[in-house]
């Protein structure tokens, strides 16, 4: 074969072929193989090299095929290429280790290629590396699973639904999804069909009878029905959750982001797709500085060129549809500008005028000068796909599906354990923690990668065991759940509600999940609830012990006839001051039950002098203790003031029992002031005891309700409106009280209320006016 | 005193309540029967007294400022010597803090005055 030989239209120099194919194809991303009719490797593209992890120094070009091959798939592969250089077209998936030793799975076409076409010269095979597929495949048997346990673990509520098909309730996420209110979904009125777009609901109704007979529903795909009409693609499962509010539980995926993104790769993938899927490939090429151009048989048969026709480019210009032209004459200067591969598709007008489409693609080399030498290109018919084809690339697709929603799955699950506000924890059958979520770091102390290093039975003391027995099938254990506790970093021990399960995965292996939630609060609460109950009770059975045991005692009298008229009234006096106490304390406790309620108080202003007032009361609760000296230091002239005097006596006394309780004697000084502010003058009045104090972290808390400090214990709950009872009459008052405090030398609790003593009786006669 | 024939010593209660009310008619009561009575506002005010008297029995109280029954009770039954028998009289009586300084009864308030002075006297020494 000589430069100067004619160009033959009917056979390719040998020689012209293997170096047209090796340009063509060492721009795709394929590994791209040549063999001959003694079964050599004749010659392979550049990937080939890079994909089959081949040393820069080895070569396979003059070896046998089978080479690239394992042993075991060499019959059918071999069957292949024989049919092959019989003018058929296969296609074939196998397993085949790279040179490295990395097993890949490769979908490879085996193609005839120059010559005739019952009798080729060449067989080409394009070997694409699907190892991503197969592994996305089996990444969605891991998601079927992770998705199960998601909904095992009860971390994700989605929405309730019974077998009858009626939604019972369901999580915001679900609400947004289909753009249903709550109230309008608790109304009972939604079915599973009446959230289902109408082609799919006889798939929901089938989804359901899956769920009744076998408790668990794979995941399915639909399109979600929402409220404005709009539909949705959705993935949808469920399970069985008997004895739970309703029949099962169900998720629903959005695919919405995945369709697109789907849909994008789908554009990117159809251009190979087609090449490899195609029946023949038609091969033309061009010198750039004669013009001249010469084909393939196969290219000529794809354009409908009358055998014998002269190749040229006006030829290929009648051939091209018009509309089309413009377009692929671009696309080829652009490749020519960027020096690089050009693709595109276009329609041929036959003679009969019947239309096809084809698919081109191809590349101009170019000398040192950048000046175009020689353009060649392959062409392939892409106008019938057939039958096959179209299932092979529904396969392909389904497999692309599955592979994004593995990873949607993944990062759905991630972000919904991440998000959950419980604490979560993921344990392997051994106790060995294998996950932890954010709410789990901050619960135990310690980060996600330090808590993986732990037994469950290293925060959770022996004898409370968190997890359930395995089961035996792939269905969930049942909930365990308990009240324990548990140990932080530095040893700290916090009360928690724990739930557990026990799930059995698809490959056998056991997980459990536990859910961890902080009750230590709602102890403490409930602890001084109780306390407060007990003390109420306490101070109401007193002087109800006092009338009774007062009353029997003056029957004893009677009867003994030795009741004296003196003692009588005394008894008297001494019953109607009890039922004072009782009337008082019930009043009390009203007021705190108000209070505690942070219901507004109707203050009744009226103007008194508070510094004797606060003497009386503090006489009042001397006589209640021995060991500790109360003082009253009140300015000279009167402290008047417009208050509430019932309430702030509340608020006096309790800062005096406060000081009495917390400290074991000493001194308490009860001091009044005028200070005067911007806003005018203020009475400030502190109580200051040399008690046991407060600790300065619990400073900021001692206003809050159901608060004591750290340091108190077993010093006994109060029925009294507490300190937060004490801020909330203050504050209607107009003013403030603040603490200083520290542990060991005592406690000083200041309240300061902006005192007008005109306004008040103002105020009087405007409302009297009104009346 | 009574024309009855009355023993040698006479027979003492000491009553440990922190509501004045009560310690009054309890005096009177118990006094009624021919009782000594002491009567103290606290543990704390009762355990110094219990060096210069030495009551038959103790009816104490449990809620108390300073020092409550139960923290007196222990501190009583630490302290060498003869213990009297004690009778809670307390409005919590069936607590498990109650049953640790083991009463030798426990009258529930609102009570009757009968049953507390019959309680009283059955556990007067022979």
């Amino acid at each position: 074969m000589t430069e100067d030989k004619e160009p033959d239209s009917t056979t390719l120099p040998q020689a012209d072929t293997t170096a047209l194919v090796q340009t063509l194809l060492d721009n795709i991303s394929d590994r791209v193989t040549v063999i001959n009719r003694d079964g050599v490797i004749v010659s392979m593209n550049d990937p080939a090299r890079r994909l089959m992890e081949l040393e820069a120094d080895v070569s396979v070009v003059g070896k046998e095929w089978s080479i690239l091959w394992p042993p075991s798939s060499h019959p059918h592969i071999r069957e292949a290429i024989s049919r092959a250089f019989g003018g058929a077209v296969e296609k074939l998936v196998s397993m085949a280790p790279t040179f490295a030793g990395n097993h890949r799975w490769w979908e490879t076409v085996v193609a005839p290629v120059g010559g005739d076409r019952r009798a080729p010269e060449h067989v080409v095979m394009i070997s694409r590396d699907i190892t991503g597929i197969q592994d996305g495949q089996r990444a969605l048997e891991v998601s079927r699973g992770r998705f199960k346990r998601l909904y095992d673990a009860n971390v994700i509520g989605m929405f309730f639904v019974n077998l009858d098909g009626a939604v019972v309730t369901g999580n915001q996420a679900f609400l947004s999804m289909t753009r249903l209110g709550r109230a309008e979904l608790e109304a009972g009125a939604v079915t599973q069909e009446s959230i289902t777009a109408p082609q799919h609901r006889a798939r929901v109704r089938r989804a359901m009878e899956v769920l009744s007979s076998l408790d668990v529903c794979e995941p399915y795909e639909k399109d979600l029905l929402r409220t404005d009409g709009a539909r949705v693609p959705v993935l949808v499962g469920a399970a069985a959750t008997p004895g739970d509010i309703a029949d099962a539980i169900a998720y629903v995926v959005d695919l919405t982001p995945l369709r697109t993104a789907e849909r994008e790769l789908r554009d990117r993938e159809r251009q190979l797709e087609l090449m490899l899927s195609a029946g023949t490939i038609g091969l033309w090429w061009g010198d750039m500085r004669t013009g001249a151009l010469r084909w393939t048989d196969e290219y000529r048969a794809i354009m409908h060129e009358p055998p014998g026709a002269e190749p040229s480019v006006q030829s290929w210009r009648r051939r091209a549809h018009p509309d089309d032209r413009d377009a692929i004459e671009q696309e080829f200067a652009r490749s020519l500008a960027e020096r690089t591969v050009f693709d595109v598709e276009y329609r041929i007008v036959l003679d009969d005028g019947s239309v096809r489409w084809v698919h081109s693609t191809g590349r101009t080399e170019f000398d040192d000068d950048g000046t175009p030498l020689r353009s060649s290109g392959l062409v392939i018919d892409v106008t019938e796909r057939t039958s096959a084809e179209r299932a092979r690339m529904e396969a392909l697709q389904r497999e692309r599906d599955a592979q994004g929603i593995a990873i949607a799955a993944e990062a759905q699950f991630r972000s919904l354990f991440n998000g959950a506000a419980e604490s979560i924890l993921v344990a392997d059958d051994g106790g060995r923690i294998i996950a932890a979520n954010p709410g789990a770091e901050e619960l135990l102390g310690y980060p996600e990668r330090e808590l993986t290093t732990f037994n469950i039975n290293d925060v959770a003391p022996r004898g409370h065991l968190l997890l359930s027995p395995p089961p035996r099938a792939e269905h969930p254990s049942r909930v365990r759940s308990g009240e324990h506790e548990i140990r932080r970093r530095g040893g700290e021990s916090v009360r928690v509600e724990s739930r557990s399960r026990a799930v059995r995965t698809a490959d056998g292996s056991v997980l459990h999940y536990i859910s961890l939630r902080d009750v230590s609060e709602r102890r403490l609460f409930e602890q001084i609830h109780q306390e407060s109950i007990d003390s109420i009770s306490h101070d109401l059975k007193n002087p109800l012990a006092a009338i009774r045991a007062q009353a029997q005692l003056l029957g004893r009298r009677v009867e003994r006839n030795k009741l004296d008229e003196g003692y009588l009234i005394e008894a008297m006096a001494s019953i109607n001051n009890s039922v004072e106490r009782m009337t008082t304390q019930l009043d009390d406790l009203l007021e705190v039950a108000r209070l505690r309620a942070g219901a507004p108080l109707e203050l009744r202003r009226v103007n008194v002098d508070l510094g004797q007032l606060v003497t009386q009361w503090a006489a009042d609760y001397q006589r209640t203790t021995e060991r500790h000296i109360i003082t009253v230091e009140p300015i000279e002239e009167p402290v008047v003031c417009s208050v509430d005097v019932n309430r702030i006596e509340r608020v006096v006394t309790n800062l005096l029992s406060n000081a009495i309780k917390y400290s074991d004697g000493g001194v308490i000084r009860v001091v009044i002031r005028w200070e005067t502010t911007e806003a005018g003058r203020v009475m400030a009045l502190s109580v200051i005891d040399q008690g046991l104090g407060i600790p300065e972290a619990d400073l900021p808390l001692v206003f809050e309700r159901f608060r004591r400090g750290s340091n108190i214990d077993g010093r006994g709950g109060g029925s009294g409106i507490g300190l937060a009872g004490v801020r909330q009459i203050v504050q209607q008052h107009g003013g403030t009280i603040s603490v200083e405090s520290k542990v060991g030398e005592g406690s000083a609790f200041t309240v300061r209320i902006p005192c007008v003593d005109e306004e008040p009786d103002k105020q009087n006669q405007d409302s009297a006016r009104a009346q | 005193m009574s024309a009855v024939a009355s023993p040698a010593r006479r027979k003492s209660v000491m009553i440990v309540d922190d509501d004045p009310a009560i310690r009054e008619i309890l005096k009177e009561a118990f006094r009624d029967q021919g009782f000594v009575v002491i009567t103290a506002s606290n543990g704390e005010v009762a355990f110094r007294a219990l060096s210069s008297f030495d009551p038959d029995v103790i009816v104490l109280d449990i809620h108390m400022p300073i020092m409550d029954g139960v923290a007196f009770a222990a501190a009583y039954q630490a302290r060498p010597g003869r213990h009297a028998p004690i009778v809670v009289f307390s409005t919590a009586a069936d607590s498990q803090r109650v049953r640790s300084i083991r009463p030798a009864s426990v009258i529930m308030k609102p009570c009757d005055l009968d049953l507390l002075i019959a309680t009283v006297e059955r556990q007067l020494p022979a």
